[in-house]
């Protein structure tokens, strides 16, 4: 049975939006709420600064989890955009999802995809979400 | 008796004193790709093999965040 994944409103605009920002690079960040559901996007700074890669500093990963702990709310998601193929896992995505307890979501900037996706990587298997959004 | 540990931010407690080594391992976390702080000090790469936290002390760990997009 697929799991799910609750964004409130606006959750997933707001994600497609800094993705087009972040162009022509891969934007990424953190998604933090309370009850499993998504309510603010904690930005990160894509230091390999690339449309093909990201990677994050972990002293402000560090930061970003203080920051969400001290609002009350427990990280729930790590986003990043693929400003030019799909939003499933790539291989280096799944390559790289060393936290096999992280819900990934992916979203596409490019044409004809369905924007925003939620995956569980596990033992190198992407298993999609369903994603829900809801009134908070 | 009993360390709080974050893992990528998520909260536990393990019972204390928990070597740092034996942690990672138990999460099934590779220390080549995480990031570890004791009472919010990071520790050096080379530190870890010999710490441990105590009874009320706070473990960060970060596992790394990364991946791309593959050659099109």
């Amino acid at each position: 049975m697929r799991g799910i994944l609750r964004l409130a409103e606006g959750i997933a605009e707001e994600i497609e939006s800094l993705a087009r920002a972040g162009l022509p690079n891969e934007v990424c960040g953190l998604g933090a709420g309370t009850g499993g559901t998504i309510t603010r996007l904690f930005p990160l700074t894509n230091t390999a600064a690339s449309p093909e890669r990201y990677t994050v500093d972990p002293v402000e990963q560090l930061q970003a989890y203080r920051a969400i702990d001290d609002d009350g709310l427990e990280p729930i998601a790590v986003y990043h955009s693929h400003p030019v193929t799909p939003a499933r896992p790539s291989a280096t995505d799944i390559a790289e999802a060393y936290d096999t307890g992280a819900v990934y979501v992916i979203v596409s900037l490019a044409e004809g995809e369905q924007v925003v996706r939620a995956w569980e990587i596990r033992d190198g298997r992407p298993q999609e979400l369903i994603i829900t959004t809801t009134e908070v | 008796m009993a360390v709080t540990v974050f893992i990528n931010g998520k909260r536990e407690d393990v019972e204390a004193p928990v070597a740092i080594p034996e942690l990672l391992a138990s999460k099934r976390i590779r220390p080549e790709v995480s990031t570890v702080a004791l009472n919010r000090t990071f520790l050096k790469r080379e530190e870890i093999a010999g710490a441990v936290a105590e009874d009320g002390d706070t473990v960060e760990i970060m596992i790394q965040l990364a991946g791309g997009t593959d050659a099109h």
